[in-house]
């Protein structure tokens, strides 16, 4: 029976351990492991943080990167020409002179990665097909719907005059997408998505990685790069060991702490530029404490922003005054705003009522990113005597709580812009009809403000567009709605041998032009 | 004997009962709305309260339970609320990565710890007897992420033995394995050695040894069989455990199994992936626990005389 026993076990072992080696497949797509040289040329491994949702690139709410390998728009971002847009499907566009509506003239060598032409067809089905998602409502409030008017031509209407319209469809959640596929089963399309862009989606495993290859009829010509590999990595410090031993070859916004490490490794190129994320202090302006202005003025001179940039950021971020990032267009240069002068903080306290301060609870999320500025602002403001009690918690309930009801008095937020348009800074967030959880958080409500903005989005002259916004940014600092405090850093790190790379504030990143050297 | 293997089997079905009802209300509790988080922060109020409507969410609590209870037991868990897609397909095939990692682990610690464990007993108070010691002291103490980066560094950044990351081929399981195995290697090696030092005092050892019988028949016929019994129970338990701690060893590794499955869920809000993980991951802990059971009735005589009477 002994004897038995332990055979039996053995045996077992054996069985275990065999089922278990069998199960690896040795290392079919292990591309990075071995470090073969010339199989790398070929591939580009970049890691990704956490699985997609879904390759529908209408049905998410995230700006995920495969998104602009495998989908194409109607036109891309190009700051140095007019409208700020450059033709990509689209090959031309005519805007009517009250610019409710935009006529897109269609390349007619486009094809989509099933071999099918693209047409006007697939056009208007993924204009108004993202118009319908609620996905995608803040890119498309503007827009009514899209027609077919021939085989390469489509007329876009709008709801109302709105100039920034163009640079809409810049964007991933106007990607053009293919009509009898997706008709036929999004759920599916999701999974085996079909696009015009450069590269094809081979294979999905869930959870570990996509597989992209390159699109050999893409109408620019095929791209440099023939595989594209994401992996998934959910820890930061396991991602950058991983590029460090050359498993992958693109972080993008890698760990601050290891930004300085990063940059002294000779085997690696650091890029770096401003977010589109204006980082500020928001304040409820229609109830509790701070809707009295003279206390919001009074935060407004006791924050010292280059201190919160050197100890929450390292020095690595860029100081904003005005609510509209720079950069946008309609941002008012040369803006000013409030200095730091902590003495006039307290009289304007004491003015309002509170020359011995007061208590005030303070809002933050659960992430190194909102806590430590939201701690020197505790301080700063503790010196004109305003007690912060800082209430962190859980991102969900932060959101639920700020964002959907309003339940706050200041907290510290980072708006990232769609659009680099000031239409897309400041309409959604302090137009008195985005309250109650449709991004105007702050509960502004002024009347002047109001009629500027929907002034500013019908214009069509650039330079009364300026001046609208410029008065506009103004009304927000005298009003002190928010305080602006800093933009910061997009980073991308890189094997130092690859080529092309472009980090881009708004986080588009395109591998299109990338190669090895 | 089979009777008393169904009566073990239905026990579990409670257990489960109770696991789904509990995590369904704290995932009721929690803050977030599913609905909100999948359509993403800017968006409108009025689709994410329709999209709330669609799903069912506004719904009584206890009828939304006991509708899930009733698809559960048809087998039909829900469609994921992220990918949309059925969440037992996805749960089936997360699958594989987590057990291969809990059972090599679990092998590792076996194959490992109760020898030196024994080893252990047997040279007691010597220098082996100590370091073995004062080594399972150190891998208990060791956070899992923590010893999981460090063997990184060590193994697959400086020495280029190991891929740091993935679950593909064999090598991909090795340090995540072994950093899973250490507190239970550890937890095997003083359970082994304590059992063993208190069955080898015992009478019928120094009538072996008077028989004149040789030092391995007695440490393994006589002595670790009936050592076996806890160490058995020890393993059962931590394999549970194991499964539990898998979920930080496949975030620090980015292996795809039902750990950073169930750690995405949790961030999402994605209940019916959340429950399905972790009922699944509880009823493989249940089996695990069954199968002990009746791994005892082998090593132990007296309670399988017990039981076949009846």
């Amino acid at each position: 029976m002994n004897k038995k026993f332990f055979t039996n076990l053995m045996c077992f072992v054996l069985i275990i351990s065999m089922l278990l080696t069998g199960c690896g497949d040795g290392g079919a797509t292990d591309s990075s492991f071995a470090g073969d040289k010339t199989e790398k040329r070929d591939t580009v491994t970049v890691v990704e943080k956490a699985d997609l949702p879904t390759l529908d690139p209408i049905a998410t709410p995230d700006r995920r990167i495969p998104l602009f390998q495998i989908y194409d728009t109607l036109v891309i971002d190009d700051s140095k020409s007019e409208n700020g847009v450059a033709p990509a499907l689209a090959e031309s566009w005519d805007i009517s002179d009250d610019a409710k509506e935009i006529v897109f003239h269609i390349r007619k060598d486009v094809k989509f990665h099933n071999g099918e032409p693209l047409t006007a067809e697939d056009v208007a089905f993924s204009i108004n097909t993202s118009i319908e998602s609620p996905f995608t409502t803040q890119l498309t409030s503007s827009m009514e719907s899209a027609e077919v008017v021939d085989d390469n031509t489509v007329l876009v209407n709008l709801k109302f005059a709105y100039n920034p319209a163009i640079r809409c469809f810049s964007c991933p959640e106007l990607s053009i997408i293919n009509k009898k596929a997706y008709e036929d089963d999004p759920i599916a399309y999701g999974r085996e998505p079909i696009g015009t862009g450069p590269y094809v989606l081979k294979e999905w495993v869930s959870g570990d990685k996509l597989i992209l290859e390159a699109f050999p009829d893409y109408y620019r010509g095929e791209a440099s790069i023939k595989n594209l590999v994401y992996k998934i990595i959910g820890d930061a410090s396991t991602a950058l060991i991983a590029l460090e031993k050359g498993e992958v070859d693109v972080l993008v916004n890698p760990d601050p702490s290891s930004r300085q490490s990063i940059i002294d490794n000779e085997d690696f190129a650091f890029y770096e530029c401003n977010a589109y994320a204006n980082n500020s202090i928001a304040f409820n302006n229609s109830r509790g404490i701070f809707s009295n202005p003279k206390v919001r003025e009074a935060v407004s001179y006791a924050i010292d922003k280059d201190a919160i940039i050197l100890g929450a950021k390292e020095g690595m971020a860029t100081r904003v005054e005005c609510a509209v990032v720079p950069g946008y267009t309609g941002y008012p240069e040369n803006f000013k705003g409030h200095p730091y002068d902590p003495e006039k903080a307290k009289q304007l306290l004491a003015e309002a009522g509170y020359p011995d301060g007061f208590t005030v609870k303070m809002k933050t999320i659960d992430s190194e990113i909102y806590k430590k500025p939201t701690e020197i602002i505790q301080e700063q403001l503790r010196k004109i005597g305003i007690d912060v009690e800082i209430d962190v918690m859980a991102r969900s309930k932060w959101v639920e709580d700020v964002l959907t009801n309003g339940d706050y008095d200041i907290t510290f937020w980072a708006t990232i812009g769609i659009v680099d348009d000031a239409d897309f800074c400041l309409y959604s967030q302090f137009h008195s009809s985005n309250m109650g959880g449709n991004g105007n958080f702050s509960e502004c409500n002024i009347p002047e403000l109001d009629d500027l903005l929907e002034r500013g989005r019908a214009s069509v002259d650039e330079n009364e567009r300026k001046e609208i916004y410029a008065k506009a940014c103004e009304i927000i600092r005298d009003n002190n709605v928010i305080l602006p405090i800093y933009l910061p850093y997009r980073q991308i790190a890189t094997n130092k041998d690859l080529e092309g790379i472009t980090v881009n504030a708004a986080l588009k990143i395109y591998s299109y032009g990338w190669s090895w050297k | 004997m089979i009777k008393y293997i169904i009566k073990r089997f239905l026990m579990i079905i409670p257990v489960i009962i109770g696991i789904s009802f509990l995590l369904f209300s704290v995932m009721e509790l929690t803050p977030g709305d599913p609905a909100r988080l999948i359509l993403g922060e800017t968006a409108a109020q009025s689709d994410v309260d329709a999209l709330r409507e669609e799903m069912g969410l506004n719904d009584n609590f206890f009828v939304r339970y006991v509708n899930y209870v009733v698809n559960a037991l048809k087998g039909d868990f829900g469609n994921s609320y992220i990918t949309g897609l059925p969440v037992s397909t996805e749960v089936i095939s997360k699958f594989p990565a987590t057990f291969k990692l809990a059972v090599t682990a679990m092998l590792i610690a076996v194959i490992i710890g109760i020898p030196i464990g024994i080893i252990s007993a047997v040279k007691q108070y010597t220098i082996i007897d100590t370091v073995s010691l004062i080594s399972s002291l150190i891998m208990t103490s060791m956070p899992g992420f923590w010893l999981g980066l460090m063997l990184i560094l060590v193994f697959a950044l400086k020495l280029d033995l190991f891929p740091v990351t993935g679950g593909d081929t064999w090598m991909h399981y090795v340090l995540p394995s072994v950093t899973l195995a250490a507190s239970t290697m550890a937890i095997l090696i003083r359970m082994t050695r304590s059992t063993m030092l208190e069955v080898i005092r015992q009478d019928y050892i120094r009538t072996a040894k008077s028989k004149g019988s040789g030092e391995s028949r007695i440490i393994f016929k006589h002595a670790l069989r009936n050592a076996l019994l806890p160490i058995v129970t020890v393993i059962g338990i931590n394999f549970a455990v194991q499964l539990g701690g898998s979920m930080i060893i496949e975030n620090v590794f980015a292996i795809p199994g039902v750990g950073s499955l169930m750690i995405e869920a949790v961030k999402m809000k994605n209940t019916p992936v959340v429950l399905a993980s972790v009922i699944f991951v509880a009823l493989l802990g249940g089996l695990v626990n069954l199968a002990v059971d009746i791994l005892y009735m082998y090593i132990d005589p007296r309670l399988r005389s017990q039981y076949v009477k009846g």
